[in-house]
Formats: C-alpha cells, sequence, structure tokens
C-alpha cells in the first residue's frame, strides 16, 4: 500500500493541497481558526470565496490536463498542448466576440461558443498538418495560436471601454473571479466530459505505436480521431470560459505522469486529471500568497513554469530524435 | 475455403493523383509465402499497403478472403490480416507483453480487462517468437532482433489468417534474419496462415518463397514459384545485376551469384 501511494503521488497530494489552498489566503485565516468567535465567519470565507475558486481551477486543470494528453496521444507529439497550439485562443475568440456581442449571455453557454471557436482552429490545424512531420503541427499550431491571439487584440480595442475591463480580467487566465456561476457552468460541464474523456482514453491504446500500426489494428479510425479532438477542443473550450486562456498544464500534466505511470492512456488517464488539478491549484496558490495582497494570475505562474519545460522539450525532441 | 487469400481487379494505385501501380489482376495464393521482389521504388511497399489497405486506392477492389477492404470495419478487418510496417514505433517504456496485448485490441471488448483468450494468445505468441524470458523488460532495453522479434509477437498475437511483412529482415543482422524466416516459415506451414512479405534478399526469397511478384517501376513483370521465375535474364531486366542462377546445392530451389562485381 505504501508503495502504492508512493507511486502515484497525486493521491495523497490532492487533499494536501486542497486543504492549503483552502486555509491559505489574503486574510490569515489560521488565527481566525483559533479564535471561536470568528470561526464561522472562517468558514463562510472558505465556503463562499475560496471553495468555488479551488474547485473551478482543480476542473479546470483536470480538463485540461486530459486535453493536453488527448491531443499528445493522437498526434504522437509530446508537445501538443490546448493552450500551445491555439485551440484555447480559438475558444477565446469565439468568448471574446460572444461576451461583446452578447453582454448578456448566460456563463452556461460560454463553453458551448469556446467549444466552436476551438474546433475550427483545430480542424483547420488538423487539416493543413496532415501528412507533414510532427512537429510542423506544433509549430503551424504556435503559428495560430498567435495569429488568434492577434484577432482577440483587434476585438479588443474594437470595443467599448466598459465591457472592455471584463473581458480582460478573464483573457489573463485567473480564478480570481470564480463565484458560484462559473462552478456551477464548470462543474456541470465536467462531469460530463472528464468521465467521457475518461473512456474514450480506454480505447486509445493502440494510438501508441506508429500510425500504420494502429491503424492496422483499427485502433486509429476516422471516429476515434474525431472524438479526441472533439473531447480536447470541448475540454479546452470550459477551461477558456471558466479561466481565460491558461497554458501549459495539457503539456506538463501528462509529461508527469509519463514520468511515474506506465504509458498506456487509459493507466494515464487518471493521473493526468489528478497532476491537472494540482498544477492550476498550486499556480493559483502561488499566485495570491507570494506577493500578496497582489494577485498574480495563475495562467502566469504557470506560463513562468512552463515556458522553460516546454523549450527543454523542444530541443530534446529535435536533437534525440530529429524530427 | 478460398483459393486466394487476397484479390486484386483493377487495381490503380498511385501518389497525388500520378498513378504508380496499375493492375488488372491480381491474385496471392492462400497458405502460401508470397515474396514482393524488386528494386528500390518499384512499388512492392506501396502495393503491400495498399492491398492492406493503409494506402488509398485510384480505382479497383481489393478482397481480403471474402472481405471487400473499402467497406469492411477496421477492426474486423484487423481480424483477418495483420500488417509489420518496415519502421514500427511503440514507447521506450512499453513492456513486451503490452506491445504484444496491442495486438489482442481488435479481440477484445472495448471495456474489459483481457480475458483468458487474451492471455492465452499472448502467450502463444510469445512462446512462438522465444520471448518469454524477456516478456516483461520495457521495448528500450531490447537489442534490434529482440524488438522485431517482439512486433512480429504483436502482430501474432492478433492470430489472423493473413499476415503482411513490409521488409522484415532489414536491420538485422544475418544470422537473426534466417531466425525470422525460418519462423515465418513455421507458422506457415504449421499454421497455414498466408504470409506476404517484402524481401531485399533474391536468394532468401528463393529460398522461402512458394510464390515470387517482381515489380519494375509499378508494373508487376513476373509472377510464379522460384523454379519457374528464377533467370538471370529476368535479375537482369528487374535489378539491372547480371547474375548467374545455378541449383542450390543442399536445397531444391535456385541459387544467384551475383556477377556484376567481375
Amino acid at each position: 500500500m505504501t508503495r502504492h501511494l508512493l507511486s502515484a503521488p497525486y493521491l495523497w497530494l490532492l487533499p494536501v493541497v486542497l486543504a492549503l489552498c483552502l486555509l491559505n489566503g489574503s486574510s490569515d485565516t489560521l488565527s481566525l481558526l483559533l479564535e471561536d468567535d470568528y470561526r464561522h465567519l472562517l468558514l463562510q470565507i472558505i465556503a463562499e470565496l475560496r471553495l468555488p475558486r479551488v474547485l473551478v481551477a482543480a476542473l479546470v486543470g483536470a480538463g485540461l490536463g486530459m486535453a493536453g494528453l488527448l491531443l499528445q496521444t493522437l498526434t504522437g507529439n509530446r508537445l501538443a498542448d490546448p493552450g500551445i497550439i491555439g485551440v484555447n485562443q480559438g475558444a477565446a475568440l469565439a468568448v471574446v466576440a460572444g461576451l461583446l456581442a452578447l453582454p448578456n449571455l448566460a456563463p452556461h453557454w460560454l463553453p458551448l461558443l469556446g467549444v466552436l471557436g476551438g474546433l475550427a482552429s483545430m480542424v483547420m490545424l488538423w487539416i493543413l498538418s496532415r501528412g507533414t512531420a510532427a512537429i510542423a503541427l506544433i509549430l503551424m499550431g504556435v503559428g495560430l495560436s498567435s495569429l488568434l491571439s492577434a484577432l482577440i487584440g483587434c476585438l479588443l480595442i474594437l470595443s467599448d471601454t466598459q465591457r472592455l475591463a471584463m473581458v480582460m480580467t478573464w483573457l489573463a487566465g485567473s480564478f480570481a473571479t470564480s463565484n458560484d456561476a462559473v462552478l456551477a457552468s464548470t462543474l456541470g460541464w465536467s462531469l460530463v466530459l472528464l468521465p467521457l474523456s475518461w473512456v474514450l482514453c480506454q480505447r486509445l491504446g493502440p494510438l501508441l505505436l506508429d500510425p500504420l500500426s494502429s491503424r492496422m489494428l483499427g485502433g486509429r479510425t476516422t471516429a476515434i480521431e474525431s472524438l479526441c479532438l472533439l473531447m480536447a477542443c470541448g475540454l479546452g473550450a470550459v477551461a477558456v470560459a471558466a479561466a481565460g486562456t491558461l497554458g501549459f498544464v495539457g503539456l506538463l500534466a501528462p509529461h508527469l505522469a509519463r514520468r511515474l505511470h506506465p504509458p498506456q492512456p487509459d493507466r494515464l488517464a487518471l493521473p493526468v486529471m489528478g497532476y491537472g488539478a494540482l498544477l492550476t491549484m498550486v499556480a493559483d496558490l502561488l499566485g495570491r500568497s507570494l506577493f500578496a495582497p497582489v494577485q498574480l494570475p495563475a495562467g502566469l505562474m504557470l506560463a513562468i513554469v512552463g515556458v522553460p519545460v516546454f523549450i527543454l522539450l523542444l530541443l530534446w525532441q529535435q536533437r534525440l530524435r530529429g524530427d | 475455403m478460398p483459393k486466394h487469400a487476397i484479390r486484386a481487379t483493377d487495381l490503380r494505385v498511385g501518389y497525388r493523383g500520378v498513378p504508380l501501380i496499375s493492375e488488372p489482376e491480381l491474385i496471392l495464393p492462400a497458405g502460401g509465402i508470397t515474396v514482393l521482389l524488386g528494386a528500390n521504388g518499384s512499388g512492392k511497399s506501396t502495393l503491400l499497403k495498399a492491398l492492406a489497405g493503409l494506402h488509398p486506392l485510384q480505382g479497383g477492389q481489393v478482397w481480403i478472403e471474402t472481405n471487400e477492404l473499402t467497406s469492411t470495419p477496421a477492426k474486423k478487418l484487423a481480424r483477418r490480416l495483420a500488417f509489420l510496417p518496415q519502421q514500427p514505433s511503440a514507447p521506450d517504456t512499453l513492456t513486451v507483453t503490452e506491445l504484444v496485448m496491442m495486438g489482442r485490441y481488435p479481440h477484445r471488448h472495448p471495456f474489459l480487462p483481457p480475458n483468458a483468450r487474451d492471455r492465452a494468445a499472448v502467450a502463444e505468441a510469445l512462446a512462438q517468437t522465444d520471448l518469454e524470458a524477456l516478456a516483461e523488460r520495457a521495448l528500450g532495453a531490447l537489442s534490434g532482433g529482440q524488438r522485431q522479434r517482439a512486433w512480429l509477437a504483436m502482430v501474432l498475437a492478433q492470430q489472423t489468417d493473413i499476415l503482411m511483412l513490409d521488409e522484415p529482415t532489414s536491420y538485422l543482422d544475418l544470422s537473426h534474419q534466417y531466425d525470422l524466416l525460418n519462423l515465418i516459415r513455421r507458422l506457415n506451414r504449421e499454421q497455414g496462415k498466408t504470409l506476404v512479405l517484402v524481401l531485399h534478399d533474391l536468394n532468401q526469397a528463393f529460398e522461402y518463397a512458394d510464390h515470387l511478384i517482381y515489380m519494375k517501376q509499378g508494373k508487376i513483370q513476373a509472377q510464379g514459384s522460384p523454379a519457374q521465375t528464377a533467370t538471370p535474364e529476368l535479375v537482369e531486366d528487374i535489378f539491372g545485376l547480371s547474375c548467374d542462377i545455378r541449383p542450390h546445392p543442399k536445397a531444391s530451389c535456385p541459387m544467384l551469384i551475383p556477377l556484376s562485381g567481375l
């Protein structure tokens, strides 16, 4: 049992980080905990402010990790991440356009808009990079995501200033605005998409092999490929709708999981969700406590860790594999 | 059981609209070892891939036993036909058993763990390829020859009647090449499997094949048994190699002696 726990650190790290996230914040809660009069205040802070935020962070992280795992398994490239190849930016563009054009839109419709945007960018990328080297997909994706970011910038400049502030806060990839409504929408979508993607992962074993072998085993059909793309876009869009464009979780979570677990997608699915949730929770915790009372968005914290890892992986892949 | 394992009619295959292969009829005999021969770029790998459904057809039809290729679901096809590509790849951390279990994918229930039949098929494939001692070893820790055997075990675990191997002997040293060919012959003789291979070594093809298909610039120039087809003229035409063909001193097959260095 001990060995099992050590080999799957996400199992015991999750509750520890969850507790840290709930107890730690801009007001010192430990002193409140010790005083009887204020204990109810503490519970109120935790239940109303911190719990939604932490839960949204965990769900978003789990979803992005899973989206990364699906894209990496599908493309056979470990650099594929919904934030790097433009899926998140496509979703963000659609959501920004929706927020600006239809200001009264209920938050639970935002993921649907996001799915459309993410899917459009993913399909475009998929068609462009068919039959090219594995690295071409990543490079084209990086280009596509810059283009989409530029388009988002254009939209923001053209829009009126009142809505701009709201959209900008959301775009930075932050959980600061997470409230009950965001939690309800994220939870609802995640409860559908995460179990479905786990089920999908049970069928993806052959995708670990080269494309010819996986096709000859009947494990790489158009249906399976389309489902992977659709699911990754869905998960990315839910994350974008909840917390803006958070990058690198989809890159880091599967990478961490592969270091510690067997490489088959069905055995990576749960660990990847665990590490994804851990990463965003820790990033949010660091972001709001390092320079308190100033809050840094979790997206920035993730980029500070994620970019060097991405560059190292890129170099490693170029030198060792030559692709 | 039909006389042919694979039959193609009006087969047309090419790259980006440029036709490469055009054959009115092609039949690969059931229960035999068929070897595709030809110079580099002659279209043998492309033909093999087209027959396996891995290369789009520009025209014509292919039947795998009684199943029409394009209308057969991928998993059903994978229970009839297994294919080992030239350069297969898998994560280095995957173990031999895990790789071989992939071969059971087309037989397995989507969400259930492997059943007794799956485990028996994997054990049998590991025994046939002499890999039992390495079963729990990671692929990254194997030599080239061991890895090739592990891949062969993977396609064997698929338990198909037809096995296609695209240059299975490349990257192996000479003695491992013959080990592999002897295993292929055993699979053919003992289990009646139909084998279709691409080989580069003509002497190996003469010794192990029942049926030879000679290709040049996408055309099938000749086919037949080694004894019928092995002539210096044909080898000169197909490979541009001057040679002498003699009877093999120990086996009942032709033997090629290259003369182009003289």
